[in-house]
């Protein structure tokens, strides 16, 4: 097996889990590149993973599968340099992410959580069935300016309007985007309730987000 | 008019019925808040009787809970029987822990009981007793009481990838498809022969129809990718259907469920026995093209929207999606109607009525 940057970023493309590891523990044990390099590596790798993705040569597994390997590698990454602070890049911005009050699914939103950090962004990942004060508490502690709603059924769809409604009840609805997307979600549902765009698919999600993070760059 | 039972299995042969058959949608059993709204609009207490009404061609064969868990469990009303677990968790007979949703609606999985486990911790693990008392009573008196009536279908859902993933953890069971092929494989097994010994009881009981699947389809997408549903699952729904088959003497029809889009799979389900194919979201995969692709060897069932017709659509969006339904897929039989899964709380109850009151009344004249 060989080891440094470009075996560790193919391993993590192709999802050799194991390989993966021990190339990643080799490289750490042989001090061969900085910690910003490792970030450099698992961002590039899931930028490839995402491409594939959006090509259809990779399934929602294949992204989760990356997703529980980049985890496992920031793991040995801080059991090696102790815990690190890792600052987002400019010009990128922050966002939050949640699934509505009563809605238990997140692979479409863990498939964005993921590409978003791939491209920079620092994502706040809320989870499931959160209630809108939860996810306005949240857009002002980290100071979010974007806010990605997932609904995929039916009956917690209504809930984006009181995330909207919340978002201008704590005055900073002006301040902040909002993205909604799932299966029960429709652009003109999203127009609707008064959400500022739709993402039909994850990859939608990240081409919106990346927009509006460009233009607060100006 | 065709008896219940003649209509069905016309329909199964793929020959033409006098009416669409009409199939529940498990309202009873995964809804009950929608079931109930029914029988409140309906003015009827009877649950017989709305299934009269609706014009409902099946009954239902579920396995329940045993004696022993009934007793210690409690009824939480839309959901079912559960129990009490810590910090108000509901668990079920497997272990498997579920959290109430923030708008009292929906179960979400809290707590796996193999989430932790390698592959010598599952010899520890029990699967719930087939021979616990109580665990069929309600099937036999369900088959005693309809089985010259109605088509009966015996419950085999989440047959092997989902109840692996409650059983695991999502993210934990799909990574181990690609990293612990020893686990995947005994946890898969295991729950292959349970599945046979379930299977057998109900034909026993009185099945015509064994209700298997889970779900591997997103929207847009399957949720693995079809060379790892080739390499796990499809061998072993081979070995449950075969052995099924067999065992009734090849009387028994195959359904397969599975929400989402599935097409590049839709070969392999059929080479391997799958008669019936649920519920073909129109979301997802077009019902017509799939009637014209793959209609000869399968009988489409459901079809009818639950993401948008019905939630969100007129009864005049119902009635036309039903009548176009039928006359794109109902040519030669092979089509029975249902919404695509139950209906959701907050979906008007006269666009589910709108449903079945038109099939009924639309003969085929094909």
């Amino acid at each position: 097996m060989s080891y440094g940057a470009s075996a560790l970023k193919d391993a993590i493309i192709n999802l050799k889990f194991d390989d993966a590891l021990k190339i990643c523990e080799e490289m750490l044990k042989q001090g061969v590149i900085r910690v910003e390099e490792f970030f450099d590596i698992i961002s590039q790798a899931l930028n490839v993973v995402g491409e594939r993705y959006e090509k259809g040569e990779y399934f929602v597994s294949d992204l989760i599968v990356a997703g529980d390997l980049v985890k496992e590698i920031l793991k040995l990454i801080e059991l090696h340099y102790g815990k690190i602070e890792r600052k987002p890049k400019e010009p990128v911005a922050r966002v939050v992410l949640a699934s509505v009050r009563g809605d238990i699914h997140d692979i479409g939103k863990s498939i964005v959580s993921m590409l978003l950090q791939a491209a920079g962004f620092e994502v706040i990942d809320l989870g499931v069935d959160v209630p809108p004060e939860e996810i306005v508490k949240a857009v002002k502690k980290y100071n979010a300016k974007i806010v990605g709603l997932s609904a995929l059924l039916t009956t917690t769809v209504p809930e984006i309007k009181n995330v909207i409604l919340e978002l201008e009840k704590a005055g900073i609805r002006k301040d902040v985007k909002v993205v909604v997307g799932g299966a029960a979600v429709t652009e003109a549902i999203a127009k609707e309730y008064g959400a500022d765009a739709y993402g039909r698919t994850a990859v939608d999600g990240l081409k919106i987000c990346q927009k509006w993070a460009e233009e607060l760059s100006k | 008019m065709l008896s219940h039972r003649e209509r069905v299995f016309k329909t199964l042969n793929h020959e033409e019925p006098d009416r669409v058959p009409l199939d529940d949608a498990w309202m009873a059993y995964v809804r009950l808040d929608v079931w109930d709204a029914i029988k409140r609009y309906l003015h009827v207490e009877d649950d017989e009787k709305v299934r009269r009404y609706l014009g409902i061609d099946f009954r239902y064969l579920v396995m329940d809970p045993s004696e022993k868990f009934k007793k210690n469990a409690k009824f939480y009303y839309p959901f079912g029987l559960f129990k009490p677990a810590e910090s108000g968790l509901l668990e079920d007979e497997w272990g498997v822990k579920y959290q109430i949703t923030g708008n009292g609606l929906y179960l979400r999985y809290y707590y796996h009981p193999l989430a932790n486990a390698d592959v010598d911790d599952l010899d520890q693990y029990e699967f719930p007793s087939l021979d616990a008392p109580g665990r069929f009573d309600e099937a036999e008196k369900t088959a005693k009481k309809f089985k010259d009536l109605y088509v009966l279908e015996g419950f085999l859902h989440q047959t092997l990838f989902e109840w692996a993933w409650a059983l695991r953890g999502f993210n934990r069971f799909l990574r181990d498809l690609y990293t612990n092929e020893r686990f995947v494989n005994k946890l898969l097994d295991r729950l292959v022969k349970y599945r046979i010994d379930i299977g057998k009881r109900l034909i026993d009981i009185g099945a015509d129809i064994l209700q298997l699947g889970d779900d591997f389809g997103m929207q847009t997408g399957m949720i693995v990718p079809p060379h790892i549903w080739r390499k796990y699952f499809k061998p072993r729904m081979k070995i449950i259907i075969d052995t099924l088959k067999s065992y009734s003497r090849n009387s028994i029809y195959i359904f397969y469920h599975s929400d989402g889009y599935i097409e590049p799979i839709i070969p392999d389900l059929i080479e391997i026995g799958v008669q019936i194919l649920n519920p073909i979201q129109p979301e997802c995969m077009n019902p017509a093209e799939i009637k014209k692709k793959y209609g000869d060897k399968l009988v489409l069932h459901a079809t009818i929207s639950v993401q948008t017709t019905l939630p969100r659509g007129t009864v005049e969006d119902v009635k036309k999606e039903v009548i176009s339904r039928i006359r794109e897929c109902g040519r030669g039989g092979g089509l029975i109607l249902a919404p695509t899964h139950a209906p959701q709380p907050g979906t008007p109850i006269e666009n589910i009525i709108a449903l079945y009151e038109t099939a009924q009344k639309f003969a085929l004249k094909m």
